[in-house]
């Protein structure tokens, strides 16, 4: 046995060790560090809810939802679980039960909604310069048709030029049996308009879940359009539809008694409270809700800022106000918002109100020149500007300091999607919705366990049978292999799902093939006459470009799928994959350790394979 | 243990011409079914599931005791045909209940509405009524003055009790009616014909009739895709004589596979499309592994001629490529027979594909490149590093 073998040997060893690290918690069965927190989180939220149930009613539906949630806890993992990496396997929606949704925003109308505001604008500007038109928006289209009537036509295209450069002339066309300047927008400002009614889509969306308390949603965007919503555990598909469907909540609210309620104030209390209530570091608005009863006015209660953590996937709460329950003014009163720029190139949110808004803004900023307004969208504080005069047109300007201005536009950008929320709900449509209940899950869970043991008896007896003692070897790199495809899918935090079982067990079938291909060289090999030692060499060495060669065209396909793939069937692609790569490893590496450990440590003459 | 004695020698190559026309037949007539039946109705046109046809899908499991015609009776009361329910699973228990849109019934309902509407209050006071026939299961009235949604929502219960009416968010003096859908309305009706407890709805799948369309597409594409990758690397790897006859094997197997699927009444869905992708991948696994026999073979015996060595090649290789079956088959078998109802017509798919893949490898890839000689010669490989080289240094 050389230093070579025994590299490849503790390699392998090791690697098979790390394995079944990865495994333990899967096998366990436990509930990850954050799963708990979330269960506890959704604890607490239900409490509250019960809490402050205000009848009868009410507070039985509480208490059933509350029992329903602490008869399912979550497995705790024993002490010595923590030594193992916590990455699970987790199941996917098929087999879990839940709901998978895929929405079209319709990006389209968010630019003829534009398109119409714009028609609007182009009238004013050459208003202002003394010329008189029309302008609408063309049917069906984004296209901007402007009637001059009697005025300068190189003037008009002038000034609509120099003061809303965000249009390309299409030319003069006669619409309705009238002359008309034709305009588009231009592409950049075009996708810009799109890319911000999708980010306002998802926005909306996952505002609603966090407040539903769905365990572990997830949300995506997926092309220029999509959005793919996730909801394990649901098996309501209309509510679910409600859920998404709806608008999210945009209010304008006073912060309450500034004087008195200093920002170190309120964050001060917001301290002392979850250190007295012993909340630790992740505590829900629930739970932070009871932790600060009674320490606040009843007219007021504490919001916070958030920031959405991209690696934790959370959201991660900044700074609290302390803001007047009172509603000051909602969403439907905005009409627009939009980033502008000053005269110093500082990037600011431009909104216009509705006549009606228009008229409450101005009352209240002139009653509350100085103070600050929270704008707070599905209860979560977006931004509290203050303000510096009274604003009578129905036109505000929102700046946002003057700091790093790459920052400062972005969050110009996201005020703007939050403003928009309540303003402009670009129409969702459900694409696709795919609900699985829990006994179909569970149903296909057994199934997969069942088939699975009855594939691996029959490949494994087989190989056995066929090749002896060859096949036994075999058969260790095939167990081998499971348990690495296993903990790669661990590792990785794959999804298994019903056609991803389907995966193993196919790979099952075909991981044999590379043993199968190197077994019946080695025979023909034997068949020559040539020497057992020389018959495996010579067997290995010509067999294994031809299982480079198969296995890479086999990945390929695999590959085809995932890219075109979704949801079930991704799972599929990606255990076919991954049990590509294993197999291959196991069936080179890991039988040809065994084979050559036979022959020079031990010195075998003859060989069990079958013949 | 052997099945197949080293030294065996069939003669594959000299059947070719059979297998030839055997195969030309079975891919004609598979051509047919899935093109023909695509335009014009037959028994055995190619079925479409949900998620490439559109609409609703609802996996629901009975009681004991409860028949498809209690079934069929329930579901005729919201105006579903006896067609849309179908068994599906070995249970006898569970029921497919499929309807081909997604807001099944809306438009009546709207319809319904919106005369009610004009009835209750008058002509005059509404603007317009609005909604897409095609996808809709929200509709907006727009009113000259402001509705109560509430009063509307009374109304309208007596039309059907779970209809709900609110403000819009949009529009000034607009309500939203909202229809009940599909789900709802065959849970409401089952529970009305079997009794609540009688049954359990399973899983809903809801897709829109662009998606389907959409998807259809796509998945086309990507065996097409496929296909294409596997011929460059195919190509690349071995010899452009060699590509022709792998993809022409492929698409013969999923051909086949498709055509046999519509001959048995299955339906297509994306699992499907990741049955044939597989298939794909497996076929290929088995030619490769002749192709690369082939190319050792050619340098082996430089002077046989390309027929014998083909033929020898897959001689030597049959062990191989009816082991490998085999085991896969095997595996396929368990899937199918214990892997449960949904994923029953994706296990039937890969065994069709296993077996005919098989065949392809022997009679249809290898014998392509005796075909194609006369257009793509196949240039004999040189391994370069058996010839020795004196260089300077």
């Amino acid at each position: 046995m050389d230093g070579n073998w025994w590299f490849k040997f503790g390699s392998t060893t090791i690697l098979f060790l790390v394995s079944l690290a990865w495994l333990v918690w899967t096998v366990g069965g436990w509930a990850s560090p954050e799963e708990v927190e979330l269960h506890d989180a959704r604890e607490a939220e239900l409490v509250a809810l019960l809490n402050s149930a205000d009848d009868e009613a009410a507070k039985a539906i509480a208490q059933q939802t509350l029992n329903d949630h602490q008869s399912k806890p979550v497995p705790a993992a024993p002490s010595w679980a923590s030594y193992f990496p916590s990455d699970k396997i987790s199941l996917g929606l098929d087999l879990q039960g839940g709901i998978d949704l895929e929405l079209q925003v319709d990006i389209r109308k968010a630019v003829e909604a534009a398109a119409d505001r714009y028609s609007g604008t182009i009238v004013q500007v050459l208003k202002d310069e003394s010329l008189t038109a029309t302008a609408i928006r063309i049917d069906t289209t984004a296209d901007i048709a402007v009637f001059l009537g009697d005025s300068d036509d190189s003037k008009s295209r002038a000034v609509i030029l120099e003061e809303i450069p965000l249009f390309n002339f299409l030319g003069v066309q006669t619409i309705n049996d009238k002359r008309a300047l034709v305009y588009e927008f231009q592409q950049d400002f075009a996708d810009q308009l799109r890319k911000t009614a999708l980010q306002q889509a998802v926005e909306t969306i996952r505002n609603r879940i966090d407040k539903f308390g769905v365990t572990e949603p997830v949300i995506l965007t997926k092309g220029a359009d999509r959005i793919t919503v996730q909801l394990p555990g649901l098996d309501d598909p209309q509510r679910a539809i409600d859920l998404v469907g709806k608008t999210a909540q945009l209010e304008f609210r006073m912060l309450y008694e500034e004087d008195a309620w200093s920002d170190q104030r309120v964050r001060a209390l917001v301290e002392t409270a979850v250190e007295t209530a012993g909340l630790g570091e992740n505590y829900t608005d629930a739970q932070l809700k009871l932790a600060l009863a009674g320490k606040v006015p009843d007219e007021a209660e504490v919001l916070f800022k958030k920031t959405f953590d991209d690696l934790k996937m959370k959201a991660v709460r900044e700074q609290p106000f302390l803001v007047s329950k009172k509603v000051d003014l909602t969403g439907e009163f905005v009409d627009y918002a939009q980033v502008a720029v000053d005269q110093f190139n500082a990037p600011y949110v431009r909104m216009e109100l509705n006549s009606d808004g228009a008229r409450i803004f101005s009352k209240l900023s002139g009653d509350n020149v100085g103070k600050r307004m929270a704008i707070v969208l599905d209860d979560n504080v977006n931004s509290a500007p203050s303000f510096r005069e009274k604003i009578p047109g129905g036109v505000a300007s929102i700046e946002l300091g003057s700091g790093d201005p790459m920052a400062v536009r972005r969050d110009a950008e996201d005020l703007v999607v939050v403003l928009r929320a309540g303003a402009l709900p670009a129409p969702i449509e459900i694409l696709h919705n795919r609900t699985v209940g829990k006994t179909l899950g569970d149903d296909g869970i057994r199934a997969g366990k069942t088939a699975t043991a009855v594939a691996l008896l029959l490949v494994l007896g087989f190989m056995l049978v066929y090749y002896r003692m060859s096949g036994f070897i075999a058969n260790l790199a095939v167990t081998l292999n499971i348990a690495f495809i296993l903990a790669m899918l661990a590792g990785f935090g794959a999804t298994l799902t019903l056609p991803g079982i389907a995966g193993i067990i196919l790979t099952i079938g075909m991981a044999v093939d590379a043993n199968v291909i190197i077994f019946e060289r080695i025979r023909e090999e034997l068949f020559e006459g040539k020497s057992v030692r020389a018959s495996i060499a010579a067997g290995y060495d010509k067999a294994t470009w031809t299982i480079l060669d198969a296995n890479i065209t086999t990945f390929i396909t695999g590959a085809v799928l995932y890219s075109y793939g979704s949801g079930p069937i991704k799972g599929f692609a990606v255990t076919l994959m991954v049990g590509i790569i294993t197999s291959v490893f196991t069936a080179l590496v890991v039988t040809r350790l065994i084979f050559d450990y036979l022959t020079h440590g031990r010195g075998i003459r003859s060989l069990s394979i079958g013949v | 243990m052997q099945f197949i004695k080293p030294g065996s020698n069939y003669d594959f190559v000299g059947k070719r011409r059979f297998a030839a026309i055997g195969s030309a037949i079975a891919v004609t007539v598979a051509f047919l079914i899935a093109v023909v039946g695509s335009f014009v109705d037959t028994p055995v046109s190619p079925k479409y599931g949900v998620d490439f046809a559109g609409g609703t899908e609802i996996l629901i499991k009975v009681a004991d005791g409860v028949t498809i015609e209690q079934l069929r009776a329930g579901l005729g009361e919201v105006g579903l045909s006896d067609d849309s329910v179908q068994r599906f699973g070995g249970s006898g228990l569970e029921y497919k209940v499929r309807v081909e849109s997604v807001n099944y019934g809306a438009n009546e309902f709207f319809e319904t509405v919106e005369s009610t509407l004009k009835a209750d209050y008058g002509e005059d006071t509404w603007v317009r009524f609005e909604w897409d026939p095609e996808q809709s299961i929200k509709m907006s009235a727009k009113a000259t003055r402001t509705i109560s949604p509430a009063e509307v929502q009374g109304k309208l219960t007596a039309l059907n009790p779970d209809v709900t009416v609110e403000e819009s968010k949009v529009e000034h003096n607009a309500l939203i009616v909202s229809f009940p859908g599909v789900t709802d309305a065959v849970k409401g009706t089952l529970s009305g014909a079997l009794g609540a407890n009688q049954f359990e709805v399973l899983s809903v799948e809801m897709v829109g009739p662009s998606v389907g369309a959409e998807l259809r597409r796509q998945g086309l594409l990507s065996i097409v895709f496929a296909l294409a990758l596997i011929l460059v690397y195919v190509a690349f790897r071995f010899d452009l004589s060699f590509a022709p006859g792998a993809v022409a094997a492929l698409g013969h197997d999923v051909a086949i596979t498709i055509a046999v699927f519509c001959l048995l009444g299955r339906e297509f869905t994306l699992p499907t499309i990741g049955a044939l992708l597989t298939i794909v991948g497996y076929s290929l696994n088995d030619t490769i592994v002749v192709y690369d026999r082939i190319r050792e073979n050619l340098i082996r015996y430089p002077r046989r001629d390309l027929g014998d060595v083909v033929n020898v090649s897959l001689n030597e290789t049959l062990s191989r490529t009816v082991l490998t079956s085999i085991t896969t088959l095997g595996a396929v078998g368990a899937l199918m027979a214990f892997g449960g109802p949904i994923i029953a017509d994706f296990s039937l798919a890969l065994a069709i594909g296993v077996l005919v893949g098989t065949y392809s490898s022997i009679f249809v890839a290898s014998p392509m490149i005796l075909f194609l000689q006369k257009w793509l010669p196949v240039e004999v490989p040189v391994l370069d590093e058996e010839e020795p080289e004196l260089r300077a240094r």
